[in-house]
């Protein structure tokens, strides 16, 4: 027993120090290139590094550079299921390299990304994104650039993901932590005092149920292209929703339901807003 | 024709004439009773035909307000949606020529908000036009009773003092004080500070006539609840409504309470009030909702979008993304999915083509039938015994189903889904040459959602087709 769990403690130091190893390759770059932009990210459950270059160079001139300093190095061009102007595949054992190249304003730049892929598991595009991946991954604080709404208080403990406005319309999603009882609860006692009447209020579950029953289905055929969620026709059927109305000038509707990246995370407030 | 009389005469004699004049007389009399007679039973068809075209009108007339609430509704859908696809449109957009996929997942977001906010906006639309339609066949079933010329008599004041008081008119034990008192209940009602509510009730309903009460009622009277069911948005009224009123011109009890037992409920042939000395009868046939269905011509122009921006994206996508060769596919195939059949936009009949439209309201008739029974009338020549009927048929209809000048903006989009597409293209990058130039990127937004411009667009009429 103590031999076998040392083969595999051996295995595994074996697999990480190779899998570093091959992260760690650095592709000899060509003369004249500047690095703009690094970035390690999460698609589809793989660990991406990326990195932004620019170049002096034509573009003609840094493919066939790569091209031919990537064979040297003894990888293998993979051929795209897709063709994608600029976009070059290379592959050696487990790692891969993704090549970009393109021109800007005039000049060359190019993004070098790797990624270990194991032999028989599918590659990038046959991946469906997650909310697990870090490209998904939903703000873990205030949205820069965005700011609340003066006429409606922001839910307690949350953190605002986005405020899109649009001729005095303004949508903002929020995230907290809080539940929707005592989400609705916050916004019954404290939206009066700020000059809104509450019209109306009701829970989803309702109006799910009896869309479903209108339109004959069992289903709303709801689904979402990234995995890791919750299920959206759950979260749909969830989710609470309360009107109210500022003297005939103004109307907000405030919906809360769960966090369909995880319910866990709490729930998702989504303010409408039209002004007048 | 004197002449006639006199041909072949030998002799003439003073007061011959007299048995002419006579018979000409009788069959003068004869003629004016006839006269009468016919004349009586024309007034008494004709007010039974505008009955039943007062009736269906008033039932049209009642469904264009649906038909324009309806309008209202599916524009107020629209704006709120166009509104939500913007804010989409822009994060999926951002999610690739910025901050990556955080903007996707805050799009999913802004999808759960609208796609709740659309089923109930449909789901009350459903219940508006239950009502709608619930309405209209009660309208029918006023206009066509109140037209129909009743003239059910009020009980006397003696009845009025023997059913509410329990007083024997004939036992003259009242001061003339409290026959005055009770003669000012009969006639005007009860004192407005009454306290005894139970007796204020009895007044009431002891000094009106029976068809008075009917109409008044509208729970247990001409709409009966227990037939035709409450109106309220969950329930669907009947398609076919056979109500009546039977009365009798003498005798005490000269009027039946229709609210009560009398008739017998439900109302199935031999009708309880055809057994009355008069009676009136409405039925109506007709639909009972119009079929209400989502809609998402949207899917258009987003298709339109994701033609236009798929090679701006190739170009403008950020270096770090560049790549993922296959993540504009994934994002772009997620929004046309989203703005599919899963994204309804507004309010449209069936599948939304103009043909169910016209299903729907041209070609949806109300049909009014109005039956009036009355016993042999003395008056004329002969007595006749008379039961009149007569049928209407109305729609409610769009005034400019085909008219694109007089469509609404809404329509206008929705309807030429392209410049949409390409108006969102053009407004989220920027672009104002090629394809762009010249390009409204949009509606204004401002009259999307201000409903009173468009819905002044939407104009719905109401005519009688005919009558039989």
């Amino acid at each position: 027993m103590k031999k076998l769990t040392l083969v595999f403690f051996l295995s595994f130091l074996l697999i990480t120090a190779a899998k570093a190893e091959d992260l760690t390759f650095e592709l000899p770059l060509p003369a004249g290139s500047t690095l703009t932009e690094q970035k390690d990210f999460t698609y589809g459950g793989k660990e991406i590094h990326a990195a932004v270059y620019q170049s002096r160079q034509k573009k003609a001139a840094l493919v066939e550079y790569f091209i031919s300093t990537l064979k040297q190095s003894g990888f293998e061009q993979v051929p795209l299921k897709e063709q994608v102007p600029g976009l070059f595949k290379f592959s050696k054992g487990s790692l891969r390299i993704n090549l970009a190249v393109w021109e800007e304003s005039g000049q060359a730049k190019f993004t070098i990304g790797k990624y270990l892929l194991a032999a028989g598991e599918a590659d990038l595009e046959d991946r469906t994104p997650s909310f697990k991946d870090s490209l998904f991954a939903p703000p873990k604080e205030d949205a820069a650039g965005t700011t609340d709404l003066a006429a409606v208080p922001r839910p307690p403990k949350s953190v605002r993901w986005s405020n899109y406005s649009i001729s005095g319309s303004s949508l903002l999603v929020y995230a907290s932590r809080q539940s929707i009882a005592e989400l609705s609860g916050f916004y019954r006692t404290k939206m009066p005092y700020l000059g809104w009447s509450l019209v109306n209020e009701f829970s989803s579950a309702d109006v799910v149920r009896d869309y479903k029953a209108y339109l004959g289905k069992k289903d709303l055929g709801l689904s979402l292209p990234i995995e890791g969620g919750e299920n959206l026709e759950e979260i749909v059927a969830s989710a609470y929703v309360l009107d109210f109305l500022k003297a005939d000038k103004a109307r907000v509707r405030i919906t809360i339901f769960p966090n369909f990246t995880d319910k866990k995370q709490g729930n998702i407030v989504q303010i409408s807003y039209y002004g007048r | 024709m004197f002449n006639w009389f006199c041909e072949g005469k030998t002799r003439y004699e003073k007061g011959q004439a007299m048995p002419f004049f006579i018979a000409l007389i009788a069959i003068l009399i004869i003629l004016a009773l006839i006269v009468m007679n016919l004349g009586q039973l024309a007034v008494f068809r004709t007010d039974v035909s505008n009955a039943a075209d007062a009736a269906a009108l008033a039932a049209a007339s009642s469904l264009t307000g649906t038909l324009l609430g309806l309008g209202f509704k599916s524009d107020s859908m629209f704006g709120f949606g166009l509104v939500m696809i913007l804010a989409m449109v822009i994060a999926f957009t951002v999610a690739l020529l910025a901050s990556l996929g955080t903007s996707a997942t805050i799009g999913i977001a802004i999808y759960i908000t609208y796609l709740i906010g659309q089923y109930s906006d449909l789901l009350q639309s459903v219940g508006e036009v239950r009502m709608g339609w619930a309405n209209a066949k009660q309208t029918a079933i006023s206009y066509a009773f109140n037209n129909l010329g009743i003239d059910d008599p009020r009980p006397t004041f003696n009845q009025f003092l023997n059913w509410t008081y329990d007083i024997n008119p004939y036992n003259n034990t009242l001061t003339s004080g409290e026959i005055q008192a009770h003669y000012n209940n009969y006639t005007n009602g009860p004192p407005w500070n009454a306290t005894n509510q139970t007796l204020a009730r009895k007044m009431i309903n002891n000094s009106r006539s029976g068809f008075a009460r009917f109409m008044e009622d509208d729970k247990k009277g001409y709409w009966n609840e227990q037939i035709f069911g409450k109106i309220e948005p969950s329930r669907t009224v009947p398609k076919k409504i056979t109500i009546g009123y039977g009365w009798n011109a003498s005798g005490n009890n000269s009027y039946a309470d229709p609210g009560q037992s009398p008739h017998g409920w439900p109302p199935t042939p031999p009708y309880k009030w055809q057994e009355y000395e008069h009676w009136a009868e409405v039925k109506i046939n007709s639909a009972s909702t119009y079929r209400l269905a989502p809609a998402s011509v949207i899917g258009g122009a987003v298709g339109e979008f994701n033609a236009r921006i798929t090679p701006y994206l190739n170009d403008h996508l950020p270096g770090i993304l560049k790549i993922l060769s296959t993540i504009i596919n994934i994002i772009l195939k997620f929004v046309a999915m989203v703005f599919n059949v899963r994204f309804p936009t507004h309010l449209t009949f069936v599948d939304g083509t103009l043909a169910d439209m016209a299903n729907e309201t041209t070609d949806n008739m109300i049909n009014v039938t109005v039956t009036r029974s009355r016993p042999p009338k003395t008056a004329g020549l002969f007595a006749f015994n008379v039961t009149a009927s007569a049928t209407a048929s109305s729609h409610a209809f769009q005034q400019y189903p085909n008219d694109a000048q007089r469509s609404s903006t809404v329509e206008e989009v929705l309807f030429r889904p392209q410049p949409l597409g390409l108006g969102l293209f053009c407004w989220i990058t920027n672009t104002h040459t090629g394809d762009c130039q010249g390009v409204q990127a949009l509606p204004p937004i401002e009259d999307l959602l201000n409903s009173s411009k468009l819905n002044s667009q939407h104009l719905f009429e109401a005519e009688i087709l005919q009558t039989k």
